[in-house]
């Protein structure tokens, strides 16, 4: 999906995925100090270590990464575990998806390129509560049914089970609250060529709602400035 | 009529210090709300997107503007609040037909400093995207986000902060000479 508001020709969305920083977050090599690793390690045990293979790898030996699945297992089956990893990781993940739109959208604007937008594909954007959704002009919802839902998490978390599929899709917020939330809604439960219709349609909408005119309230506001003073001058002189 | 009070050097670069700050603050504020209703078109039956956008903030920048130089002219302030002169910069005139210097710079350097702070507010207009599973489709009006209390609770919380820096001026009103 996100994907598919990426690709553009005049105007553009620059993705942030959330669920990549998320990943990013486990691992101490790529995210240092921001990196949740040793809080987790403390607060679950070394079980949740995947074991090294080899005996060659120096890093392995430092940090033996993170097992998801096993971390997985251990925070669906206990609600008040789930409450504990997302107290330790979502503090670092808000501040480095903040991180990145600030950065993002001043390296958009830097580069005048009017055309771009900074879209964040985050999947607990209404569980974060309303700090969370006032970080974001406008919020997507993009559904499809239970059945194609739960199919579409098994293929790409073949190593879960059905039972812990169930559980991850159990923990979210109903659609129907996220539908009620949200600004736009789209349907993903056609075929690809459905879908990319309907997102063209929708970046459009969204471009010509948040761009319009590509005239800010600064801008008007300094010319309201100017003109005043012009006033003040002309009265003057006259 | 503000009572003039003889403050110290320190006290009147805090004060300025805090308005500043308040004038940051709100001016964040007024860009990300003003941009979060631009977006949302509640008369999309009447007005399209594009002017609606034009429109909410062609009301805001006139509407902040027309704080500022009431706020900033000590004619308008002083005397009756002539609403003719507001816009049009009559109060920054003096009887004698003169600029009053004073003011203006006052208006200018207020303006820039919220207009300043509303470049960052506009700026920062995430597109948040997310999924889920879906039981009961319904189409969802765009209008009903209007209803979102995030931004009537932020509106709040920026006219509450305006109103502070106008009671502000008006118990001290405050000239740094350099």
């Amino acid at each position: 999906m996100s994907q598919l508001f990426a690709e553009g020709e005049k105007e553009t969305f620059e993705i942030i995925d959330v669920d990549a920083i998320a990943h990013d977050v486990l691992d101490p090599l790529k995210m240092g100090q921001d990196s949740a690793y040793k809080k987790l390690v403390q607060t679950f045990g070394e079980e949740i270590l995947n074991i090294p293979k080899t005996d060659d790898t120096e890093v392995n030996e430092k940090f033996p990464t993170i097992d998801r699945a096993k971390l997985g297992a251990i925070i669906f089956a206990d609600r008040s575990k789930r409450n504990v990893l997302n107290g330790i990781t979502h503090p670092l993940i808000i501040k480095i998806m903040i991180k990145a739109i600030v950065s993002q959208t001043f390296r958009v604007r830097s580069w005048k390129n009017k055309k771009t937008l900074v879209c964040v594909d985050i999947p607990l954007l209404f569980e974060g509560g309303i700090p969370m959704r006032s970080l974001f002009a406008l919020k997507i919802t993009v559904c499809c049914s239970p059945k194609l839902q739960l199919e579409r998490l098994q293929q790409r978390n073949p190593d879960l089970s059905l039972k812990q599929c169930k559980d991850r899709i159990a923990s979210q917020i109903a659609v129907e609250t996220k539908m009620s939330m949200s600004d736009l809604v789209i349907r993903n439960d056609a075929s690809l060529d459905d879908l990319t219709t309907e997102v063209r349609s929708i970046r459009r909408d969204i471009f010509m709602r948040v761009k319009a005119w590509n005239v800010g309230v600064d801008q008007l506001i300094l010319c309201a400035c100017v003109i005043i003073i012009s006033n003040v001058v002309m009265k003057c002189m006259s | 009529m503000a009572e003039i009070i003889e403050i110290s050097n320190l006290t009147a670069i805090i004060i300025v210090a805090f308005k500043s700050l308040i004038l940051l603050i709100s001016g964040f504020l007024c860009g990300a709300i003003s941009e979060r209703l631009a977006v949302r078109n509640s008369l999309k039956f009447i007005i399209s997107a594009r002017n609606w956008n034009f429109a909410v903030k062609l009301l805001v920048s006139a509407l902040v503007v027309a704080y500022f130089e009431s706020s900033s002219s000590r004619k308008l302030y002083d005397d009756e609040f002539a609403l003719s002169n507001i816009l049009g910069g009559g109060g920054f005139i003096d009887e004698k037909s003169a600029v009053d210097l004073e003011s203006l710079s006052k208006f200018i350097a207020r303006l820039l400093i919220f207009t300043f702070a509303t470049r960052f507010g506009s700026a920062l207009q995430a597109i948040g995207l997310t999924g889920g599973k879906l039981n009961n489709f319904r189409e969802k009006s765009m209008n009903s986000a209007l209803s979102d209390l995030n931004i009537q609770s932020c509106l709040l919380i920026t006219l509450l902060l305006m109103k502070l820096r106008y009671c502000m001026w008006e118990k001290y009103s405050v000239t740094v000479v350099c």
